[in-house]
């Protein structure tokens, strides 16, 4: 008890520095989460690129031209002035810039179709691809009706006509009750960041300064036996870290109240309560063998920014390579995200179950067996001294 | 004194009681790069570093860093690197502090030297001894003033107790040592049964004259024991016992 | 006197403390790691590759929808779908499995079944439907004009070069995935504020013995500041350069060929980052801890605002609050090396380099001025 209370009245006296690191991640992750995009699984609507037009031409044809892509994909305007294309190209505010020269609807009058129109896009990608077939296809059937002898207007007509044909699709598993949790599931995939952050930066701090060689010394010396003295500790890094996790669930409680009380947020707490406990474990592990306070701040970034890039926080890993997905599966934040990806098909469809319950087993072995190794080092410490 | 009087930092040397010493680099290089603060040219330079180094006694330690270097040697590192470059004023802050009995003889005696060499040298400390042996005039603080100042000797007559005289005997009574208190320059006597214990201010012959009372009183003695006072015993006398912040 | 301090300030830091070297070995760690994970990552999010789809030819299977599915399938350049020809329950099965992305179900016409709504699924219907759209107006024309019909045909199936493909500048790397190097650039520039930490608290009395010592000596500080600046700037220009040699031939990342401005930007955030480092530690009365967690939250806000962590996030604040972006250094080393990839122009690189020096020369002014004249009533 003893050395429990000693461990908060340092927490206390370092209050500054852990609430400043506390501050600063919670925001970072309440930015990222205000980035989630939701969908509606409920039925099929075509995803559609953003397509950006500048008609240099401004006849009917070109107009005809630019009212067809509309219909097809998403239009956005684009400054006039090419400097700015390039930034809008690269953060993909737009996927494809068509340009409409001057002189399109002459050329296409003389049935001239070569190199009508010009396109700056993405190379070789998906939405340039998706866009081009449009593209082509529109002007292969004006083409097409301007050799059976149509005028160019009814061609032109005919083709955006091409437009209201729909094929039948269907959904195979169709939604109608799915939730929309996109804020919170962003919330909690960030957080996967953020704790491990705080915990190392703040936690470790604290762990830290029983490990100096005095206090050490000291604590060996005394009636306390070392079981006590790592249950004390842990206790207290557990406490604290509850307390971290506590102020992250009332925050997103009190931001995503809509979505926060559902199956989906159940499902979020317990997980991101599991992984509080790897991370105060792996903080605990981690304590023993730093060699200056000064290192527990950048540490936390080390390993918060390395894990979280492997493991899918911040891109998803379906992209990644093989290998990458190999590794990753080495980390708790890999089985934190594999649960967490689960969520949604879990709560509307049932299944991921099985897969949600296996990565939360693993994250709990994670917090163990972290805590094991940290109670052996501290023994072999112990012993060597 | 401001800052930059340069000219007169360049004359000075301190030595701190926390060991205030690189710790990435080696005995040879700390004391190098502190000495060169003070003496540009490398070939006097590297004269006075050899110098300290020898005056220290850390000649086998110049390519060791102050991790692998004991209490005792430390120490000795941060003297060398207070006073390499020669300075007339030396300021040395608790420098015995932690530092076992030979590395402590061995700094007193370097100290001493020093001064011999011509160096002021303020001296701060806690050690009694330390400071009867090496100090000429002593200033003695309390609570930040200066409550006094002088030579050993003078501090010394500044107490009550001069000289306190222990003599084994038996058989002593109340009356007689009431007459022992009487004698002339005794102030306090008492007795446990085996061991009469008095205490004298300034006199001379005080052994004497109380051998004497004995003998004319038959009372038998056998070891004799004469103090003069220590400067602890001053410091203890000045200040009071209470313990301080 | 320079030359002395400059050269065992440089010593002091051959033997790496815990900090200095996470913050050296940190940024190889993240670059490396980026370039595995991003390594293949643009072309399966972004590259157009054939569409695995499943085909099921019920009895009533149209010979024209047939063909034109095969038509699809033809390996080449224009391959768009890659066909697994099953039963109705194999293909259902391959779709819940997701080894397929829709099932094409062919009788008189082309149906489409799907798991998921996303792009692919919509090329997929876009295809289909296109296909629809030409069979309609085949039909029209055999109405309208027979005549026409093999000229139609004919041009429906060959190939026009109607939309050209144009770049907007010589330098066109257009890979977003490189903006998280360009932002690791930036943490590394500004992380060397450990360095600028490491040396102001080994000359501050306060905080440290050897710091009274240094304080002692017949040294001016503007003379040790300096000095010690120099030290840090030497590692950290050093360090600097073999990373982006790492990161250029090691990783193979695309940082623009225009390499001697990347290196001068590069500098300049050497500069600054070492100079903020060593305004922060010499601020306020805390002590160690409290100026190291301090630097860090700050780095981290700025190189999360920067797009360290979320590729987009320099976007997301030029759009909102661009005057962010104007005084984020992480931010501004991030888009003068992104100006040097994308635009054939100088005008925004040498823009942000302004700023970044600026901002360069304000913090060593700074840090001269708040060391300069430390005073101590009490130690």
């Amino acid at each position: 008890m003893q050395l429990y209370k000693a461990f908060f009245k340092i927490a206390k006296r370092n209050f500054l520095s852990i609430f400043i690191y506390f501050a600063i991640f919670f925001m970072i992750c309440f930015v990222f989460a205000s980035n989630g995009t939701s969908s509606d699984a409920s039925r099929f609507d075509a995803e559609k690129a953003v397509l950006a037009i500048v008609d240099r031409d401004q006849s009917s044809s070109s107009k005809a031209l630019a009212a067809y892509l509309g219909t097809m994909q998403n239009r956005k305007e684009i400054p006039s002035n090419p400097d700015f294309w390039q930034d809008e190209l690269y953060y993909r505010h737009v996927d494809y810039i068509l340009i409409i020269p001057k002189g399109y609807e002459e050329k296409l009058k003389k049935k001239d179709f070569t190199n009508l129109t010009e396109n700056v896009k993405i190379p070789a990608s998906l939405s340039g691809t998706y866009i081009d077939q449009q593209i082509e296809h529109y002007l292969r059937v004006t083409k097409t009706y301007l050799v059976a002898g149509y005028d160019t207007n009814e061609a032109l007509k005919a083709a955006a006509n091409t437009s209201k044909f729909s094929t039948e699709v269907t959904l195979s598993n169709q939604d109608n009750n799915r939730v929309d949790s996109a804020h919170l599931l962003s919330f909690y995939q960030y957080y996967t960041y953020i704790i491990v952050c705080i915990t190392l930066a703040g936690l470790g701090s604290i762990l830290f300064r029983f490990e100096d060689k005095n206090i050490s010394a000291r604590l060996h010396a005394s009636a306390m036996t070392l079981r006590q003295r790592n249950l004390a500790l842990f206790a207290g890094s557990c406490t604290l870290s509850i307390l971290y996790w506590l102020a992250l669930v009332v925050a997103s409680a009190l931001f995503y109240r809509n979505q926060f009380f559902s199956k989906i947020g159940l499902l979020c707490i317990a997980n991101s309560f599991l992984y509080m406990l790897v991370c105060a474990s792996l903080t605990f592990l981690l304590s023993n063998f730093a060699k200056s306070l000064t290192v527990f701040p950048v540490l936390s970034n080390v390993i918060g920014l390395g894990m979280s890039f492997l493991c899918g926080v911040f891109v998803p890993i379906e992209f990644m390579g093989k290998q990458i997905l190999t590794v990753a599966h080495l980390f708790p934040a890999y089985w934190y995200m594999d649960a967490h990806k689960q969520f949604t098909n879990f709560v509307s469809t049932g299944t991921g179950g099985s897969t949600i319950a296996i990565a939360f087993l693993i994250e709990a072995l994670f917090a163990l067996a972290f805590l094991s190794i940290g109670f052996v080092v501290t023994k072999l410490k112990r012993s060597n001294a | 004194m401001a800052p930059d009087r340069y000219d007169l930092k360049k004359q000075i040397g301190v030595v701190f009681q926390n060991v205030a010493v690189f710790e990435e680099l080696t005995v040879y290089d700390n004391i190098n790069y502190f000495c060169g603060l003070y003496i540009k040219d490398k070939k006097e330079r590297a004269k006075l570093v050899d110098e300290a180094i020898d005056f220290v006694g850390l000649k086998d330690f110049t390519k060791f860093v102050p991790k692998k270097l004991s209490g005792g040697l430390l120490r000795r590192l941060n003297i060398a690197c207070g006073i390499a470059h020669k300075p007339k004023l030396i300021i040395l802050d608790e420098p015995t502090v932690a530092v076992d009995p030979q590395s402590r003889n061995s700094i007193l005696e370097g100290i001493t030297k020093l001064n011999k060499q011509g160096a002021t040298i303020i001296y701060t400390s806690h050690y009694m001894e330390e400071v009867e042996q090496i100090c000429t005039r002593i200033a003695i603080m309390d609570k930040g003033k200066n409550v006094a100042l002088g030579s050993t000797e003078e501090l010394k007559r500044m107490v009550t107790a001069g000289e306190t005289i222990t003599i084994e005997t038996l058989g002593l009574t109340n009356q007689l040592l009431r007459e022992i208190r009487q004698i002339k320059h005794v102030f306090s006597a008492t007795y446990n049964g085996t061991e009469l214990v008095v205490k004298c201010s300034d006199g001379k012959h005080n052994v004497i004259r109380i051998l004497n009372y004995l003998q004319e009183h038959n009372i038998g003695f056998g070891r004799i024991f004469s103090e003069l006072p220590t400067l602890n015993d001053v410091f203890l006398e000045i200040t009071g016992t209470d313990l301080r912040d | 006197m320079f030359l002395h301090l400059v050269k065992y300030q440089l010593k002091t830091f051959l033997k790496l403390s815990d900090e200095i070297f996470w913050c050296i070995l940190f940024p190889y760690l993240l670059a490396t790691l980026f370039s595995i994970a991003f390594g293949n990552i643009m072309d399966s999010m972004e590259s157009f590759e054939p569409l695995p789809a499943a085909i099921v030819k019920e009895a009533s299977a149209d010979k024209y929808s047939t063909q034109f599915l095969d038509e699809l399938s033809k390996s080449g350049d224009h391959q768009m779908i890659i066909p697994t020809y099953c039963s109705k329950e194999e293909a259902a099965s391959l779709l819940e499995q997701e080894k397929v992305l829709g099932i094409l179900t062919v009788t008189d016409h082309i149906s489409l079944t799907i798991k998921e709504n996303d792009y692919k699924q919509s090329i997929l219907k876009s295809l289909l439907d296109q296909y629809g759209s030409i069979s309609e107006s085949i039909h029209e024309i055999i109405d309208k004009k027979p005549e026409a019909l093999q000229d139609c045909i004919a041009s429906l199936s060959s190939e026009i070069c109607a939309n050209k493909e144009i770049t907007l500048s010589k330098h066109n790397n257009l890979d977003m995935m490189t903006s998280y190097f360009y932002a690791l650039l930036a943490m590394t520039c500004l992380f060397n504020s450990f360095l600028g930490y490491k040396v102001t608290i080994s000359n501050q009395a306060n905080i440290s013995s050897l710091g009274a010592r240094r304080t002692m000596a017949p040294v001016s500080r503007f003379t040790q500041v300096i000095s010690d600046f120099t030290a840090c700037l030497i590692v950290s220009v050093t360090n600097m350069c073999v990373f982006i040699c790492y990161l250029l031939f090691c990783l193979k990342v695309d940082l623009s060929d225009r390499l001697p401005f990347v290196f001068l930007t590069v500098f300049v955030g050497c500069v600054l980052g070492i100079s903020f480092g060593i305004f922060v530690t010499s601020i306020g009365k805390g002590g160690k801890d409290l100026k190291i967690s301090l630097l860090i939250s700050i780095q981290m806000i700025f190189c999360f605002l920067g797009g360290l962590m979320f590729s987009n996030m320099k976007d997301i604040v030029e759009q909102h609050c661009p005057i962010l972006n104007r005084i984020n250094p992480a931010a501004l080393i991030a888009d003068a090396i992104y100006s040097l990839s994308i635009y054939d122009s100088y005008d925004r690189f040498f823009m942000n380099l302004s700023i970044l020096s600026g901002m360069a020369i304000v913090f060593v002014l700074l840090s001269i001025f708040m060391t300069r004249r430390e005073r101590y009533a009490a130690l």
